[in-house]
């Protein structure tokens, strides 16, 4: 990715369909756009389904996007928006079972639903943030559940390498993620707290 | 403190190993810890998915400026055309009486078999139940080569590798006469066929799912049908 293109650039850049600048905004948050799928849709051919529409609707709006705006809650508010819809194609040809009916008590609609895709959108573009091998020990360690030996032995580096790294790697992603807490700092949620960025990001 | 310690708040801090966590501190890192462990985050879209959306906001980019300079070259025209009628008129309304006594039976005979009637738009194809989630809209565009039909298509999934989809259009007997193929493995979901046959006469559309190297034939795995007349 270019690193001198920011977001603003990046959005001003977007409605021209230069491959280079579609590549970079994908580059950027394709993998954070996969992840608000992930937990719509739970289901990775479904999810890159709603990648590609979320990416394509938003280039189809990007003319009406006031580039002075944040480029990440807009494309999340699509991306949300995507899976929905794809969840809710999909439930409709499901056939009717009790375990269904009992998925649908906690379905996309349910607020939590909401919380769980903006924190995990937020999250995802933190760890993006992280140095490769820090995002490594971050996935062994709290993901996979290995041991700091473990993770060592599989990175064949020693104990006290994984352990500073994933201290450091820590660190880090509390700090990127502060705001996400309770308190007069937390980042809203888009579609709720602070009105659709997709409608409100937009130019009148 | 154990090597095989996996909390979250693990407190060695290779700057300061015997520093306490601040107050907090620990519950943020748990808290931190189970949203770690939601799978979505470790998920990752296939691999190319960057490169093919690229390529089909790119080539929809292209599509759309060749339309527009199209409908631009189209509106200079007729108002070059609308010019040129103003200058003539004059010279016209003297002949064209004597032309259309003349050539009026010639002209409606030509009417009669012209090759460019209205295009039929919006048409919806709706998936079949080998296709639940996929669905279409059609353009019919009559011309003097032969009929162009534009899907555009939604939720359908690539063909299988081996496999391919196949476009048809068939009439009351039941008579099936092919208009292309394509796989939907690339691209935004746009698809122009091409008919030889009057969709009038061949009014319905379907898509099959077909084997390489298999009969010839319909497959009869149809995945989307529709009909091409309003």
């Amino acid at each position: 990715m270019p690193d001198w293109l920011d977001d603003h650039e990046l959005a001003r850049r977007f409605p021209s369909g230069d491959p280079d600048v579609v590549a970079a905004v994908y580059e950027r948050y394709g993998r954070a756009v996969h992840t608000v799928a992930m937990s719509f849709v739970h289901d990775r051919q479904l999810a890159d389904d709603v990648v590609q529409a979320t990416f394509l609707n938003a280039w189809k709006a990007s003319s009406t996007f006031d580039p002075s705006r944040r480029l990440a809650p807009w494309l999340y508010s699509i991306a949300r928006r995507q899976a929905i819809d794809v969840s809710r194609k999909v439930r409709r040809v499901e056939p009717v079972t009790p375990d269904r009916l009992e998925r649908s008590r906690d379905g996309v609609e349910a607020p939590d639903a909401f919380d769980r895709a903006w924190e995990a959108w937020q999250l995802r573009l933190a760890l993006d943030q992280l140095p490769p091998d820090e995002e490594e020990i971050v996935r062994l360690l709290w993901f996979d559940g290995l041991s700091h030996s473990e993770a060592a032995d599989r990175l064949e580096l020693p104990v006290g390498t994984v352990k500073s790294r994933g201290f450091r790697a820590q660190r880090r992603l509390a700090s990127l993620l502060a705001h996400l807490e309770d308190g007069a700092n937390r980042t809203p949620r888009p579609d709720v707290e602070n009105g659709d960025t997709t409608r409100g990001g937009a130019r009148s | 403190m154990s090597e095989d310690d996996r909390q979250f708040g693990d407190r060695f801090d290779p700057d300061d190993p015997d520093r306490e966590p601040a107050p907090g501190e620990l519950a943020a890192m748990e808290v931190l810890a189970r949203r770690l462990r939601d799978p979505a985050l470790w998920s990752s879209p296939a691999p190319g998915l960057g490169t093919s959306i690229a390529a089909a906001i790119h080539e929809r980019r292209a599509h759309d400026v060749a339309t527009a300079e199209r409908e631009g070259l189209g509106r200079q025209s007729q108002r070059a055309r609308a010019a040129r009628r103003r200058r003539l008129r004059p010279f016209l309304a003297a002949a064209a009486a004597v032309i259309v006594v003349t050539a009026g039976v010639v002209a409606v005979g030509q009417l009669r078999g012209g090759d460019d009637p209205p295009s039929a738009t919006g048409l919806d194809i709706d998936g079949t139940d080998l296709a639940p989630e996929a669905s279409a809209t059609a353009t019919v565009n009559t011309g003097g080569n032969g009929v162009a039909i534009v899907l555009d298509i939604e939720g359908l999934e690539p063909a299988p590798e081996g496999s391919f989809y196949q476009g048809w259009v068939r009439n009351a007997e039941g008579d099936l006469v092919t208009i292309g193929t394509f796989h939907m493995r690339e691209g935004d979901g746009r698809v122009t066929l091409w008919s030889g046959v009057d969709v009038a006469d061949y009014p319905t559309l379907t898509v099959t799912l077909q084997e390489e190297g298999a009969s010839a034939d319909s497959s009869g795995q149809t995945v989307l049908c529709g009909h091409l007349t309003d």
